[in-house]
């Protein structure tokens, strides 16, 4: 059976990691034929969720919480808790027709060393079986999200912006992410573009990066920031959008 | 692998069933794909229905929240005593069901080739099944069946006879050759038969239980902890230690 495709974008706090995630769900969903799950790992507010327009009620980390809860209670019948598990799982999926969604949230009580993950990060891989695509938003590296959500993604995307700082980060997220990722899938797309960029590109160069492709700053974006309206409404004429659908194939062909 | 025998007495449980006074309906599918596409009104085509269906859309579920449910798809080596293309039906057809959530089992036998079991492995990914067929979508949790049915696919008649045709073709499409003859069993809203046969499918699996204890063992191995110190000053040890207890039960549920 095909594995489903995930991609996880991640970089620098700023650089618009989410924007283009949000880009890349508006296109998938538009002109390609992939049943999507989208991840929305910002743990303190669903940004992602946001810009693409859903509003969701539960995080996995509260099903999380919930599952602790029931299970140090005293009165707890540990079959009635293996029974609802599973189930308990999509309540937190937001489902319309054109994809789904998780969003993680924050971490709280037993955090990393408990075996609670182990439940949720098994059942998360059970049900992104269900779909094609998987494209997570990350934190500015892969840590957080493999302690709950995917053991091997196929494509990292760092998204960088015009400073040698977000490059530098890229760097650092490059060494850290590599044993997560099962290939050489994990180059550059560098956003908000302007003026000369002959400095920034020849910095990636230098440290072995290839890149996906240039996204330059774009007005509409700002304007839809600005009254808070989802990027996923943003026109397919506007060049960031424009942009993305050149960039997408690139991603999914070097992953081939 | 089970053997003849293993097959007899999962098959023989559907018989003693009816014996004891059961519904059971015996269904054929035609060889000839282009007369079954028009004997339904209903359809099924690789990844040809990838749609999500939505809780409002949905008229049946069948193993949801609260009921119980199974799916077991045995890989059987050249045994020749798959009835292929046979469906056979514990309970009433869908048509009958006045719930909106039902207890449900799934039982496949895919007679296969050696070289195809060691090719194909373990068949746990149906997502190719829940992306066939029109007004149906699987919803994957861990050794249970679990699924949606509209109620638009419902008016046009879909029934368990139409559905096991449709796994039935949709396997064969995905895994061509590899697969020689495919037997479907479904267990319809009967609590007590469910579990029965599970009974029955425990004893079988028994004797192949030293496989499942390095399954458990493997497992107890994977539980990640990052609290250096030792579990006797770690401040989480009684959680930790409940849910320890979950995953090993969860992992002998079958």
């Amino acid at each position: 059976m095909k594995d489903s495709i995930k991609i996880a974008i991640v970089g620098k706090g700023g650089t618009g990691k989410t924007v283009i995630s949000a880009l890349l769900a508006k296109l998938i969903i538009q002109e390609y034929d992939y049943k999507l799950l989208l991840i929305d790992a910002d743990p303190a507010h669903p940004h992602l969720s946001n810009m693409v327009n859903v509003n969701p009620k539960k995080s996995l980390e509260s099903v999380r919480m919930e599952l602790i809860k029931r299970t140090i209670n005293k009165d707890s019948d540990v079959d009635e808790i293996i029974k609802d598990i599973d189930y308990d799982m999509y309540d937190a999926l937001i489902e319309n027709k054109d994809f789904c969604l998780f969003w993680i949230g924050q971490p709280e009580g037993p955090g990393c060393f408990c075996p609670s993950n182990l439940i949720l990060k098994k059942t998360i891989d059970l049900i992104s079986q269900d779909f094609e695509m998987i494209l997570i938003d990350c934190e500015a590296g892969l840590e957080q999200v493999n302690r709950l959500v995917i053991e091997n993604v196929d494509i990292i995307a760092i998204i960088v912006d015009p400073s040698i700082r977000s490059i530098e980060t890229a760097v650092s997220i490059r060494k850290n992410s590599k044993k997560f990722v099962k290939n050489d899938s994990l180059e550059i797309i560098l956003n908000r573009a302007k003026g000369s960029l002959d400095k920034i590109k020849n910095k990636i160069k230098e440290l072995n990066f290839e890149l996906y492709g240039v996204i330059p700053e774009d007005e509409e974006i700002s304007k839809l920031d600005l009254i808070g309206m989802p990027i996923i409404k943003i026109s397919d004429n506007s060049t960031s959008y424009e942009k993305i659908k050149e960039i997408f194939p690139r991603m999914v062909k070097l992953r081939e | 692998m089970l053997t003849k025998e293993d097959i007899n007495e999962l098959r023989d449980f559907f018989e003693k069933e009816r014996v004891r006074g059961k519904k059971l309906l015996k269904y054929s599918i035609d060889p000839n794909l282009l007369t079954v596409k028009s004997k339904f009104k209903v359809s099924f085509g690789l990844n040809k229905y990838k749609e999500i269906i939505l809780k409002e859309e949905t008229e049946l579920e069948l193993g949801g929240r609260g009921k119980d449910s199974f799916i077991l798809i045995y890989l059987i080596k050249n045994e020749k005593m798959i009835k292929d293309g046979q469906i056979t039906l514990l309970g009433s057809e869908i048509k009958e069901i006045e719930e909106d959530n039902v207890h449900f089992g799934l039982l496949c036998l895919i007679e296969v080739s050696e070289s195809s079991e060691k090719e194909i492995g373990y068949i746990d990914n149906l997502s190719f099944v829940s992306n066939g067929i029109e007004g149906f979508m699987i919803r994957s949790i861990p050794r249970k069946f679990w699924c949606r049915i509209s109620s638009e696919v419902l008016k046009k008649g879909f029934s368990f006879e139409f559905l096991g045709t449709a796994f039935y073709y949709l396997f064969k499409e995905s895994y061509g050759d590899k697969i020689d003859r495919i037997e479907i069993f479904f267990i319809n809203n009967d609590l007590e038969s469910i579990k029965e046969f599970l009974k029955v499918n425990a004893s079988i699996q028994d004797k192949y239980l030293e496989k499942n204890r390095e399954k458990i063992e493997k497992w107890k191995k994977k539980i990640e902890c990052e609290y250096d110190w030792g579990c006797h000053i770690c401040p989480y040890r009684f959680e930790c230690q409940k849910f320890k207890e979950i995953l090993i039960k969860r992992e002998n549920i079958e």
